[in-house]
């Protein structure tokens, strides 16, 4: 019997090594593809983050929330939530409200206009008088045919313009006697308006940056003194939305302030301190019952350095007064250093000078952690001035006893663009949200703007399909920088689309991130900086040229790609691929897709064990789905299995969808976890792409959460299927069953076969402890293990 | 899942080849069998060889083979 039993193992080591070694040989498949997913890198189109950490050698996702704050004349930003906003008067008939919201759909603090009775909800805005100039605002409505009324009036003629959003269904509308449609509305979205007046001439509307008119007025005004919006009154229940009011003849407002929106990240805000205090001829006074503020200490001239200085960024602010004496000046004040993180950053005061005395100054300083002055402004003999005496211009001399507000804007970097905002910093980042994303992961991919009309683009990508011979021209886990430069006027709208494709016929320069334009890969032949359409946006780039750039220099720590542009460039969302591409392999592009699912819930991500996760979270009666899409056209060819292994947990449906050449498709429900984790589809046409869909199935499911998998995709390609289906399960059960049972009998044999079921039971436990197995076959045989050690302790009774 | 009736049968030919070979081994009863069938039968369902019912059945005989075990120990005693 010892004799027959170590000739059974031998076969089954010869076979199950046989297998393990030639797989290839004994499944019949020639070019096998398998596909495998890079540890922690989370795929979706959310606006996120990645950071590159070294140390740990992955990728972290950091989602940073995005506030977007159209500064203007009336921003709301100060204002509390639920108030009626500083300066504005509220008109509204009972019950109908006007108040300020927290924000929506990106605008951070609007009005709301909630009418919900007859006589409607209505807010007036006296402003200076002006018989011409600009206003803008954004403006949005909930409810079709229900009309917003906006009225530039001059309150002493009761005459103006008077324009309607959604008077009649779908439409923009004004009234000069009668009434007349201007262009199309649709309800729920944010309108940007810009209304160009001369009450000499005409008024012109745009909207959306497109331009209407000129048109012709309500009467005869004279000069425009009040801005009133009135929701209907007859018809009931609907909102109204009101944000960035911008009115060009106030001194805080220019034109298109209001366009762009100020960038607010939850990581980047850094409050500078609020504070009250006078100075006289006896020092420095604070309010009554109050010290000095926390942090901040009194200091003079001759004390500048007083503070620890940390190696991080520290910027001191010092508020301070110039006491003449003689020819000379005695400074004195209050300063606090700032740790900023960002690298631009803006400081707001306001300081109310209640006397002017001879050559007194009264400084608002910013130093650099060496002392550096950064910024001085200062009030002298009722005037602003800077840079050591040079007056700021202003249209009116300073005046006791008021009080004015004093932004102060620090560019620290040339190629860091100026943001302003109140009381807050900022760093430049914005993410642009990703469209399609490669096989490794995208890095950051940041818009700078301001500066000198420059925008760049950056992206840190791990790869992208660049490689010379078997060498990858990019580091692991190096950076590409992607920089535009529009050499036109560039516009920086929101939700105008840009595409452009870094696997694109495009003219670039390779350089590393110290030096631009690395000069060994400069003026690379191949490619002459040329043009590039955007709107033509997606072309391949060859790069398997071999060339005397790269042999020698085959790896490249943190490559930077730049691209130029040489038009006008409209840009918010982008796409960029880059795919990591090992020569016959892997050759496939990854692209995402979603409906009406909330992308912090609803994403792809590969776990720690190269397994593709899903979560998709249904909250609603409306479709929603997340799809992940493997297009494989370039490797794909005629006969074709499929395999994966893959489960769904709890309310969703999950399906496995192929794409077939010529055209025609088929899915397979991906199995719940109680089937088998592992499935194979047979095709006898080429396959195109495949998919990973799950969906809530229309309105099926209202709420709940749905994860699972999909793992250990292959792509075989065979020609007797039936056959490789077998050997390819068998492959798959062999190596557990191998480790398990050669160490249990080879033992056994010499120590006694009482103890097959332990040495059994203890190389179960490690093959499920290695993941090899899952927790549910571990359960069974650990079972049957309990039952064998009764059944032998029943013979042994 | 089997894909396939071949698999099927194949699957099932494997399963039970190697559950004689460790009966054979070890206690030559029926007992034994179901119990390795069990556990080979499980191997086969996670490699996607048989169907989910063999292994739901074979759960269903060695429960009864645990109860019948506790009902004779108890008749022992």
């Amino acid at each position: 019997m010892k004799y027959k039993k170590n000739i059974f193992l031998i076969v089954l080591i010869v076979s199950s090594l046989f297998l393990i070694l030639f797989p290839k040989s004994v499944i019949g498949s020639t070019n096998d593809i398998d596909y495998t997913f890079e540890n922690k890198e989370y795929y979706n189109q959310d606006s996120f983050e990645y950071k590159n950490n070294y140390s740990n050698n992955y990728n972290t996702r950091n989602i940073t929330s995005i506030t977007e704050i159209y500064e203007a004349s009336y921003s709301f930003t100060d204002d509390a939530i639920g108030s009626i906003p500083n300066g504005w008067n509220d008109d509204s008939g009972f019950p109908n409200e006007v108040s300020v919201i927290e924000g929506l759909d990106g605008h951070n603090k609007v009005l709301q206009y909630n009418d919900t009775a007859i006589l409607g909800a209505s807010t007036f805005l006296n402003i200076p008088e002006a018989t011409n100039g600009i206003i803008e605002f954004w403006v949005r409505t909930t409810a079709n045919n229900k009309f917003t009324q906006v009225l530039l009036w001059d309150s002493d003629a009761n005459k103006g313009i008077n324009i309607f959003v959604e008077y009649n269904t779908g439409k923009f509308s004004y009234h000069d006697g009668t009434f007349k449609d201007i262009t199309t509305h649709v309800i729920n979205t944010w309108y940007r308006i810009k209304i160009i007046f001369d009450f000499t001439s005409d008024w012109e509307i745009e909207i959306n940056g497109i331009q209407y008119g000129s048109f012709s007025w309500v009467g005869v005004p004279v000069d425009m003194d009040v801005i009133k919006i009135h929701t209907e009154s007859v018809e009931t229940n609907f909102l109204s939305y009101l944000d960035g009011v911008g009115i060009d003849w106030l001194s805080n407002y220019s034109i298109g302030n209001n366009l762009i929106p100020l960038i607010e990240t939850n990581t980047s805000i850094i409050e500078i301190d609020k504070y009250e205090f006078s100075y006289d001829s006896f020092g420095i006074q604070y309010p009554v019952g109050n010290d000095i503020f926390s942090g901040w200490i009194e200091s003079d001239s001759n004390d500048k350095i007083n503070s620890v200085i940390d190696t991080n960024e520290i910027w001191k602010m010092r508020i301070e007064y110039d006491l003449p004496i003689g020819v000379q000046y005695l400074s004195l004040g209050i300063e606090k250093d700032f740790d900023i993180s960002a690298n631009v950053f803006n400081i707001t005061a306001e300081i109310e000078i209640d006397i002017f005395g001879v050559n007194d100054r009264t400084w608002l300083k910013v130093f650099s952690d060496s002392d550096s002055l950064l910024s001085d402004i200062y009030f002298e003999n009722n005037q602003l001035k800077s840079n050591q005496g040079t007056p700021i211009l202003l249209k009116d001399n300073i005046i006791v006893n008021s009080r004015y507000q004093i932004n102060i804007y620090i560019n620290l970097f040339d190629d860091i663009s100026v943001l302003r905002f109140s009381n807050s910093s900022f760093s430049d980042i914005y993410i642009i949200p990703l469209i399609t994303l490669n096989q490794n992961g995208l890095g950051i991919v940041e818009v700078k703007s301001g500066w000198n009309e420059f925008v760049a683009m950056k992206s840190y990508l791990s790869y992208i399909g660049v490689y010379i011979s078997e060498n990858p021209l990019t580091n692991e886990f190096g950076y590409i920088d992607i920089k535009t430069i529009p050499l036109g006027l560039w516009r920086f709208m929101n939700y105008d689309l840009f595409s452009f494709s870094l696997i694109g016929n495009i003219s670039f320069w390779l350089g590393t991130r110290t030096f631009y334009k690395e000069p060994l890969l400069d003026d690379l032949s191949y490619n002459q900086i040329t043009p590039l359409n955007y709107y033509d946006n997606y072309k391949r780039i060859s790069l398997y040229d071999t060339t005397v750039f790269f042999e020698a220099f085959p790896f490249i720590l943190s490559p930077i790609l730049y691209i130029q542009f040489y038009d006008t460039l409209e840009l918010f969302n982008i796409t960029i691929d880059g795919t990591r591409l090992t020569e016959g392999i892997n050759e496939y592009e990854l692209k995402l897709e979603n409906s009406g699912v909330n992308l912090q819930d609803n994403y792809f991500y590969v776990d720690s064990n190269n397994k593709l996760q899903f979560i998709h979270t249904s909250d609603d009666t409306n479709l929603e789905y997340i799809q992940a899409t493997f297009d494989i056209t370039d490797k794909s060819t005629d006969d074709r299995g499929i395999s994966f292994r893959g489960n769904i947990l709890n309310k969703a449906y999950g399906y496995f969808a192929l794409n077939f050449h010529p055209s025609g498709s088929n899915s397979f429900d991906i199995p719940f976890i109680e089937k088998t984790t592992r499935s194979l589809i047979t095709q006898n046409r080429s396959i195109s792409d495949f998919s990973i869909l799950i969906t809530d199935n229309d309105q099926d499911i209202v709420s709940g959460i749905t994860t699972g998998y999909i793992s250990d995709i292959s792509l075989l390609s065979i020609s007797g299927i039936g056959v490789s289906i077998i050997t390819s399960s068998l492959l798959n059960m062999i190596i557990p069953l191998m480790i398990i049972l050669i160490p249990t009998l080879l033992l056994s044999s010499k120590l006694g076969k009482k103890l097959i079921i332990p040495i059994f039971l203890v190389f179960s436990i490690i093959i499920t402890a290695t993941s090899q197995i899952p927790v549910w076959l571990f359960f069974i045989i650990a079972y049957g293990c309990g039952l064998f050690i009764m059944l032998n302790k029943r013979y042994d009774d | 899942m089997a894909i396939t009736d071949t698999t099927w049968i194949i699957g099932l030919g494997v399963v039970i080849m190697l559950t004689l070979f460790m009966t054979y081994i070890t206690y030559k009863d029926i007992e034994t069998f179901f119990i390795f069938f069990a556990i080979f039968s499980a191997f086969g369902v996670w490699s996607g060889l048989l169907d989910l019912w063999i292994l739901i059945m074979n759960m269903i005989v060695l429960t009864l083979i645990l109860i019948n075990l506790i009902y004779r120990r108890k008749v022992v005693k």
